[in-house]
């Protein structure tokens, strides 16, 4: 279990005065805020609109890609396929992870070829367990 | 693109696009087998290592664990948990973990010859590293501040090659002709223990004489020339 000043004080080790330090505090202060009893959906545009508007889609980017990779696991990244009906339909590592490697992505309800599969799958990402669980 | 274009939802394709640091973001996370994480690592190692040679002047008295641990920092900021002086057997210099238990481990040294070398690579491989499925392969991080990486790297795979290790055998790496990958039989776990070997360019001499070369700039009248240094 870690306490949010460990967490706090990690990450201002790895980010010192950069604008990520912010950023992920401000993503860190959402995550504790968010109910547990439900599952939570956040897309990147929800966490842009957590943090101040200054900051730079990049900044935002290389913030979220440390909460999260191994050392922090904050968040949780999944996927979810758009398509022109505008229902979003899940898709698990193995389907994306496939699609990544054959360029090809089958729906996961119909089984038809997704065309520019990479411009119809989104990323939203979850609290992980490990939030629920800081003191 | 400015703040004021910020995208409003994310797309693989917009992530891929975005930046060298996040390209790899889905393709880290995607990882499922050691050799991919090991393979991912290596090419978020290599776009380290670019950036770190960009400033060779920086870096002259900079010390092992100095650019180690900005090596370190990088590995963090793309979400690895990486650390420094953990212990394993004894203090890595650079270990990186992730979540399915995958292990893997650096040693660097600033080169100072084939003997210093084959120290820090006795210590990677048969101190630290068990060499089992979930830590069959570690790097050496060799620091070059004198001339002639491609002499030192080969004088090196010599030097390793007549070392009598067990099932020894030794190729270039694909994706960058100073690097080359070693692998013998592990004496610990009886199996193969693969080392990726890398060298970072930190020589500087610059012989022009612009005015950003300090060591060749004409000094005031009455100070002594400074030397060319190595």
């Amino acid at each position: 279990m870690s306490s949010k000043s460990q967490l706090v004080e990690q990450i201002h080790e790895d980010w010192a005065e950069e604008p990520q330090s912010k950023i992920c505090l401000s993503i860190l202060d959402l995550l504790l805020k968010l109910p547990t009893d439900k599952p939570s959906h956040l897309t990147y545009g929800r966490l842009r609109n957590t943090i101040s508007q200054s900051y730079a889609d990049r900044e935002l980017l290389l913030a979220v890609q440390y909460l999260t990779g191994d050392r922090t696991q904050l968040l949780e990244l999944h996927y979810e396929l758009i398509d022109e009906d505008d229902i979003p339909y899940p898709l698990d590592d193995d389907s994306v992870r496939l699609a990544q490697e054959t360029g090809e992505l089958f729906h996961p309800e119909t089984g038809s070829i997704i065309n520019d599969y990479k411009d119809k799958v989104f990323l939203y990402f979850t609290p992980s367990n490990l939030v629920r669980n800081i003191s | 693109m400015s703040v004021d274009e910020s995208i409003g939802e994310l797309t693989l394709r917009q992530i891929e696009a975005f930046d060298p640091f996040t390209t790899r973001f889905i393709t880290r996370r995607l990882a499922n087998t050691y050799d991919k994480f090991v393979e991912i690592l290596y090419e978020d190692i290599d776009e380290i290592i670019q950036y770190i040679q960009e400033n060779p002047e920086l870096r002259k008295g900079d010390i092992e664990d100095r650019v180690t641990i900005e090596i370190l920092g990088n590995l963090r900021h793309q979400g690895y948990d990486a650390s420094h002086d953990t212990k394993i057997g004894g203090h890595t210099d650079l270990l990186v973990k992730n979540n399915k238990g995958y292990k893997w481990i650096g040693e660097a040294k600033i080169h100072d010859g084939n003997a210093y070398l084959w120290g820090g690579f006795m210590q990677l491989t048969e101190r630290y590293s068990i060499g089992d499925d979930r830590q069959k392969d570690g790097g050496m991080l060799i620091y070059l501040k004198i001339s002639d990486a491609d002499k030192v790297m080969k004088n090196w795979e010599n030097y390793l090659a007549s070392q009598n290790l067990q099932d020894y055998e030794h190729h270039p790496c694909s994706k960058n002709s100073l690097y080359f990958f070693s692998k013998y039989k592990h004496t610990k776990s009886g199996l193969i223990f693969t080392v990726r070997h890398m060298i970072i360019l930190l020589y500087f001499n610059p012989q022009d004489s612009s005015k950003d070369n300090p060591i060749t700039q004409t000094p005031p009248k009455g100070k002594t020339k400074r030397k060319l240094s190595d």
